[in-house]
């Protein structure tokens, strides 16, 4: 049986063990809309994707080294994994984790084991449910943008990113981020504009785009923050989507920007 | 800026906060910008703030590109750690975080995971401290002499320091440094370069205060609000209550 972690802390750390693990890898219930294009082939994937709640239960065999301190035992264990938004990992996915609410807390009763068997190992099925629908990598990626396509290194599943901008930048001038596929083929662009009376980029100030929370904020070079929502000029926001690229191949979709200096930080995610 | 898991793959699954129980969490892959606030939130919950004032240049991405960073924005750079590809914040000697905290004086543990860059031989340069801004009264810290890397604790009259003799880390080292501090106020400090044997230096007990110095808040890449300024690409400093945890502190979270 895999070995599992919450938070990082691993099961074995605390003298349980994993005895079963239902619907672990049978991976999320995931609907993606698609567009047909008429006289062509396919579909275009919609960038959203939607998945119910994943429910996962996991059995754990609990030592127990004497009846009267089962219930002490089984509530140190408890305190360790029960808890909301834990960071699931499992032995079969190094690197990755899953982020769970980790409610269920149901112990096996005495009765249904021999009297003997229940003082020397107490039977916990604890329930996760992972909202999220995907696991993500343990570490984030920093990549630096040009004009050259930077190559977006990803997992199975569509992933964002926070984009930085900076270099000055005159009032009315625009930027454009790329999205292609590694076929060179535009899938995102968004084009920035400064706009009219925003005093547009100093030397050291930093435009920050959110491309998950769908955010732009200008960053001051003394801290201060200001929405900036209003110099998306043109484009629809976009994700970074494994499909756009050749995972077997290692050959990955692209992100470009027209002119100034520009770094993306994201976090590949996975189906499974 | 909001970093992972919230964002990652788009779906419209609600916004979990994931924190942890540490007294504190600052990862660096865990750094998020709450936008009601504009605070930077570590991963323990702690909203602090981020400064530096001025460029940081040569910062590595993942393709050992560099680009500079500008006066407020966080330097992330790509490292690997011990073989292992890890997301950094790298900090020059302009750089802080300061997360304010109201801590008691108690038994824990830390860990402060970096990228030596050349802050060792630089006297007094602080990694690491529960300070406030005048770096005085109790508190502790994590600096170097000059020659080795050392840990201190200081019940606001006494100091105690347990300074390493042996152990040098240099540019380009990952440099994990385990800190504990016992219910009696025994200090002891260990550094592990490269995931290699630690070593390890003590010091003799001194009765933990009642509290820190009034506004001693985590400090990160500096002593006080000014005072001792380091360097390093850091990826953790982890704090957990009670006796030392090897297994707790390591782990990922």
């Amino acid at each position: 049986m895999n070995t599992f972690s919450f938070d990082g802390l691993a099961i074995e750390a605390l003298g349980v063990t994993a005895r079963s693990a239902s619907d672990w890898l049978t991976g999320p219930t995931v609907e993606r809309g698609g567009t047909p294009l008429l006289g062509r082939h396919g579909i275009v994937p919609s960038t959203a994707r939607r998945g119910a709640v994943r429910r996962m239960v996991l059995g754990l065999t609990v030592p127990v080294p004497s009846l009267a301190a089962r219930a002490t035992t089984l509530r140190a264990v408890r305190d360790a994994i029960i808890g909301g938004a834990r960071r699931v990992r499992s032995a079969d996915a190094p690197g990755r984790f899953i982020v769970c609410d980790v409610r269920g807390w149901e112990v096996e009763p005495i009765a249904q084991r021999s009297f003997t068997e229940q003082t020397r190992a107490a039977v916990v099925n604890v329930a996760l449910y992972d909202h999220f629908g995907v696991s993500f990598a343990d570490e984030p990626r920093v990549l630096v943008l040009s004009t050259t396509p930077t190559a977006l290194r990803l997992g199975t599943a569509v992933s964002t990113g926070i984009v930085y901008l900076s270099g000055t930048w005159a009032e009315g001038a625009s930027r454009t981020l790329t999205y292609r596929s590694n076929a060179g083929i535009t899938y995102g662009e968004m084009t920035l504009t400064a706009p009219t009376g925003s005093g547009g980029l100093g030397t050291n100030d930093v435009l920050e785009i959110d491309l998950h929370r769908q955010y732009i904020t200008k960053v001051a070079s003394s801290g201060a923050r200001t929405d900036a929502a209003a110099w998306r000029a043109s484009g629809a926001w976009f994700g970074f989507d494994p499909a756009d690229g050749d995972a077997l191949a290692d050959r990955w979709p692209t992100l470009a920007l027209s002119t100034g200096a520009g770094v993306v930080i994201y976090r590949e995610a996975f189906e499974e | 800026m909001s970093l992972a898991p919230q964002f990652g793959a788009p779906m419209g699954a609600p916004n979990l906060s994931v924190l942890s129980r540490a007294l504190l969490d600052f990862d660096a892959a865990d750094l998020v910008w709450s936008p009601d606030t504009g605070a930077i939130v570590d991963a323990s919950g702690h909203e602090g703030t981020f400064t530096r004032g001025a460029t940081l240049a040569s910062v590595l991405d993942a393709n050992g590109a560099t680009y500079t960073a500008q006066h407020a924005q966080i330097a992330f750079e790509q490292r690997t750690m011990n073989g292992v590809e890890a997301l950094c914040v790298r900090m020059g000697t302009a750089d802080r975080f300061v997360f304010p905290t109201n801590v008691r004086p108690q038994a824990m543990c830390g860990l402060v995971e970096i990228v030596e860059t050349g802050a060792r031989t630089s006297a007094n340069a602080t990694l690491f401290a529960l300070r406030n801004d005048a770096a005085s009264g109790a508190g502790v810290w994590l600096d170097t002499s000059g020659t080795y890397y050392r840990f201190n604790y200081s019940d606001g009259s006494t100091t105690r320091t347990a300074t390493l003799t042996s152990g040098q880390p240099v540019s380009g080292n990952a440099v994990q440094f385990v800190w504990d501090i016992t219910d009696l106020g025994v200090l002891t400090l260990r550094q592990y370069i490269n995931a290699g044997a630690p070593t390890s230096a003590t010091a003799a007990a001194l009765a933990l205060p009642g509290s820190w110095a009034s506004g001693a808040a985590w400090r990160i890449n500096r002593r006080g609000s000014s005072a001792n300024p380091a360097q390093g690409a850091f990826r953790r400093a982890r704090v957990l209550a009670g006796p030392l945890d090897f297994d707790r502190l390591l782990a990922r979270r």
